[in-house]
């Protein structure tokens, strides 16, 4: 017999919550994840603190190997093997989801804590529809039968853009585009409503024009709904766009955070700064940083600061001790010796 | 010159490490070793000539003279079973060999030129696997005649087409790959490409299919043997030794028992470092980026 | 190489009414039950490109753009239409169009064989094509590898011991060991991290430079676009629906795919003033190209005239072709 959570909708929490000190929706505090391979241990993820409030809208930027997929996924509980949660914490509405049990957690994920991937082929089964899929999320959390179950997936379908909800309801995945299949994992993202959204690279494998009607998507249906976001990318000037608060993570730790406005107009981080200068724009010709060398492996990090190597601030210093987090600024942090 | 050699080297030393590493290859590796060493010092090994009869000493069981006691004319089985080693390879190594020079250019170049040679090709490889292995390679035999010759080019044949269909499946998608669209730029000729560029991507799937087959063929010349068509005796092979036994079997076991169980352990040793193979020459899971 | 009756203002490379449609399907019962249907991939393109100019093309997956590059490689025979490399088409060039026109194509690592060592690829690319005497190969390759910041100690390197921008590096040299005049590069960045594709679009823009290489830049990477190209050409669909100058292009586009395409790709910087357009629906499958405008039903400007008649291509102004019924302006 399945347990039914107890569910208001977000925007009415928002309304209640905001009248009283309420725990964040999420906060990680000290977070560290490794992968156990052979002998190697490969540290993706090195005591990271990051939290988002009610309503926020918060980007999390990196490239490749930086630990952000790693996070998510550890912040679902979701890391595969043999990735494992080393120590932290991780608090969603100040419930620490790492000391629940799984049952609470699949409570919890898929109904108030959910996750948008970057790669809808993978996560979405070829061999049951996308209508199914859908109303078997609803009918895990909500107290509804079939029937219900399907009207509501098609209303949701039909306020996702797709075209004839009815009739695409019993499509399979393998029939529908990229971007329409982006838009069902949306839906099922959203289908709960819940009070967080992950979304780990929702836009990157689709083409520009699509990329737009997607991220205008999730503006209008879930930032615009008044659920947190948390938005991962390698894609800058999305964050720019739609965040509140933005995060730079470099070899597993978080490097600088900082409001979206002082982010990209006063970064202080080398690596943020080099990050930003290499980005080539269309509406300015100017050019290119170039960042010299490449990302450290995650097995054998360096003592002191792991830009190291590829900074043009460097010194002694930096070699021997690992810089942490200060506050430079109005809420805004930096990991550097030399700023 | 010299900057090839060191760079061959190395990588033979990494191929070596990685074979090392590997407990299924190297136990393979082990058995069959140790019956190579036999097989390759039989003369020096081998206590009696093994076709010497000795019809004083027939039907005896294994003793300090006869480990493995004698067979029905007297003749030491201790000694035919090591000689039995150089037929065992002779017979395995012969009959991959055949298939592999035969086999492998033709799956390459007829997937590769496509069109009709390809399903002209294909279709007779169909035609012949059709047939159960060991049925064919009895009707091969019979019509070219009984012996070991003849035996190692009938089961050869019968083995063809499982490895031309996995060259030319392989083959197929290799073709497709970027790489290879690259060679087209680059204005390489056909020859070129399948030779140098489309066979080293193969080469793992090849060994391991044949590291397979030396155990099946083992196997199924023994079979041959056993019932006649194989190695003719008064030849030292284990199948034919295990074919004069078999009437023997209630009062003189030790004439089917050694023999038997160096065929299983020869063919266990080729299948292990085979499995053992495949692990290293396939590619492992890669792990994901952050 | 210059032809003989060939003139310095002459295009290095020349499309004449390109077009190349793939059956959809070979198999003769699906034919017979759903009528012959055709892909048509690319749909009458004419293009110019002249020595030393760097023309991008742009456009999203689907436009048409990397089967048009295969068919000014050769590797594909037109429908109809012709390439002109140089005044001869692929076909007349036979082999030596290989030291004439090369390709950095898009995959990066995995264009380069996986059993091969990267100095033995650089070689035999060398070798065949007798861009070097006998002697001179090994320091050919050296001097081509440090072209493109690599250095010759990687030479016994295999693909996947080399990161990303690496790979894209030897792929690169590959293509210029061949000393061609005439570069594609087709989404030479696309598979590669923000930092990495600074330093590879750098590169290459150093490379036209000092080679004085005529370049074709696919991509769909309109920042990019700005800092290397001359002149742009955009792709919808198979056809190129406006080509004009970067500069003029950027400044004020003409055609409405082009504004969305603009429209939709994200400023790094949060208070700069956008102009939303999200265009209705998904591109349409090459094999059902609408009929008119091909880009009328996403078109927030459409009328009836560009649901009926195709537009062409037009030159409003000298430099700028737009195909529109009703051009922004």
């Amino acid at each position: 017999m399945k347990k039914y959570h107890k569910h208001t909708p977000s925007k009415e929490r928002a309304k209640v919550n905001g009248s009283r000190a309420a725990p964040r929706i999420l906060e990680v505090r000290q977070l560290s994840a490794s992968f156990y391979l052979n002998r190697k241990v490969i540290k993706a993820v090195d005591t990271v603190d990051l939290y988002v409030d009610e309503g926020e809208t918060v980007g999390l930027a990196g490239e490749s190997g930086c630990g952000k997929s790693t996070l998510a996924s550890s912040v679902m509980k979701l890391i595969p093997y043999p990735g494992r949660i080393v120590s932290g914490k991780i608090l969603f509405r100040g419930q620490e989801l790492l000391k629940c049990s799984e049952q609470d957690l699949q409570d919890i994920r898929g109904n108030r804590l959910t996750l948008i991937f970057q790669d809808p082929s993978s996560y979405l089964n070829p061999t049951v529809s996308i209508g199914m899929q859908i109303c078997d999320v609803i009918m895990a959390h909500n107290p509804v039968d079939a029937r219900e179950a399907k009207r509501r997936t098609v209303e949701l379908l039909g306020s996702l853009g797709i075209p004839e909800p009815a009739h695409r309801f019993h499509s399979y995945p393998h029939e529908l585009s990229g971007g329409m299949k982006q838009r069902v994992l949306i839906a099922m993202a959203i289908s709960c409503d819940p009070d967080l959204v992950i979304a780990d690279e929702p836009t990157t494998a689709l083409d520009v024009t699509i990329q737009r009607q997607i991220l205008e998507l999730i503006k209008e249906k879930v930032i615009g709904e008044g659920s947190s976001l948390l938005f991962i990318t390698h894609d800058l000037s999305i964050l720019a766009e739609i965040c509140d608060r933005v995060y730079t993570m470099y070899a597993g730790r978080v490097v600088e955070t900082a409001h979206t406005v002082e982010f990209f107009h006063n970064p202080l981080h080398p690596y943020t700064r080099k990050l930003l200068s290499a980005i080539p724009r269309y509406d300015v010709k100017k050019p290119l940083a170039e960042i010299p060398g490449s990302p450290p492996s995650l097995d054998d990090l360096p003592p002191g600061c792991s830009f190291y190597p590829r900074c043009d601030l460097r010194s002694e210093r930096c070699l021997k001790l690992r810089p942490e987090l200060r506050e430079l600024g109005m809420k805004h942090w930096v990991s550097c010796h030399n700023v | 010159m010299i900057y090839r050699t060191r760079f061959l080297t190395r990588q033979i030393q990494k191929a070596l490490v990685r074979v090392r590493s590997n407990h299924l290859a190297v136990a393979g590796l082990i058995i069959i070793g140790f019956f190579a060493v036999l097989a390759i010092f039989a003369p020096l090994i081998a206590p009696f000539d093994p076709y010497a009869t000795d019809l004083n000493a027939t039907y005896a069981p294994p003793s300090w003279r006869h480990p493995f006691g004698t067979d029905h004319v007297g003749r030491d089985i201790f000694s035919r079973v090591i000689h039995g080693a150089r037929i065992a390879f002779a017979i395995t190594v012969l009959v991959v060999l055949i298939e592999l020079t035969v086999s492998v250019p033709l799956a390459l170049i007829s997937s590769y030129i496509g069109g009709t040679l390809d399903e002209v090709v294909m279709r007779i490889m169909d035609m012949i696997i059709s047939i159960p292995h060991l049925l064919l390679a009895i009707v091969i035999v019979a019509l070219m005649g009984p012996g070991m010759r003849n035996a190692i080019i009938a089961i050869s044949i019968s083995y063809m087409p499982m490895l031309a269909r996995l060259v030319r499946s392989v083959a197929l998608s290799i073709k497709e790959e970027p790489y290879i669209e690259a060679c087209y730029v680059l204005r390489f000729r056909s020859v070129r490409i399948v030779f140098s560029h489309i066979l080293p991507n193969i080469v793992s799937v090849i060994i391991v299919q044949l590291s397979l087959d030396l155990g099946y063929a083992l196997i199924d010349m023994a079979s041959l043997s056993f019932i006649g068509l194989g190695v003719q005796p008064p030849k030292a092979s284990w199948g034919a030794m295990l074919s004069l036994g078999k009437s023997y079997l209630l009062h003189s076991p030790w004439m089917v028992i050694f023999p038997g169980i160096c065929i299983a352990l020869l063919v266990f040793g080729f299948n292990l470092f085979g499995i053992g193979l495949g692990d290293i020459l396939n590619p492992k899971a890669r792990q994901r980026g952050g | 190489m210059s032809e003989q009756n060939a003139t310095a203002t002459d295009p290095a490379l020349e499309t004449v009414a390109l077009t190349k449609h793939f059956l959809h399907t070979k198999n003769v019962l699906s034919r017979i039950i759903s009528g012959t249907k055709w892909v048509r991939a690319v749909d009458g393109v004419d293009l110019e490109l002249h020595p030393q100019e760097v023309l991008a093309l742009v456009g999203e997956s689907g436009c048409g753009k990397t089967t048009l590059a295969k068919l000014i490689l050769g590797l594909l025979s037109p429908t109809r239409g012709h390439v002109y490399v140089m005044g001869k088409t692929p076909v007349e060039h036979g082999s030596s169009l290989a030291a004439l026109l090369q390709i950095v194509f898009q995959q990066g690592r995995a264009s380069l064989n996986p059993r091969i060592s990267i100095g033995s690829l650089l070689r035999e690319a060398i070798r065949v094509n007798r861009i070097a005497g006998p002697g001179q190969v090994e320091g050919a390759v050296d001097e081509v590898m440090r072209m493109v910041d690599l250095s010759p100690d990687h030479k016994d390197r295999f693909a996947h011991e080399l990161s990303g921008g690496e790979a894209q590096r030897v792929v690169i040299a590959r293509a210029l060991a061949l000393k061609p005049s005439i570069l594609i590069a087709d989404e030479p960045t696309s598979s590669l991290d923000v930092s990495i594709q600074a330093r590879i679009l750098n590169l290459l823009i150093r490379l036209q430079h000092e080679l004085h290489l005529t370049m074709l830049y696919i991509t769909h990477n309109l920042g990019s676009v700005r800092q290397i190209s001359d002149r742009v050409a955009v792709m919808y669909l198979g056809k190129i629906v406006e080509m004009a100058a970067t500069e003029a292009l950027f400044a004020q586009p003409f055609h409405p795919y082009t504004e969305a395409l603009f429209a939709a790709v994200p400023i790094p910087d949060p208070l700069a003033k956008r102009k939303i357009i999200v265009l209705r629906g998904e591109t349409p499958s090459p094999i059902d190209i609408p009929s008119g405008c091909p880009f009328h039903p996403r078109c927030p400007y459409r009328q009836r005239r560009c649901e009926i008649s195709v537009p062409e291509l037009g030159e409003l102004s000298p430099g700028r072709l737009v195909s529109c019924h009703f051009p922004l302006s």
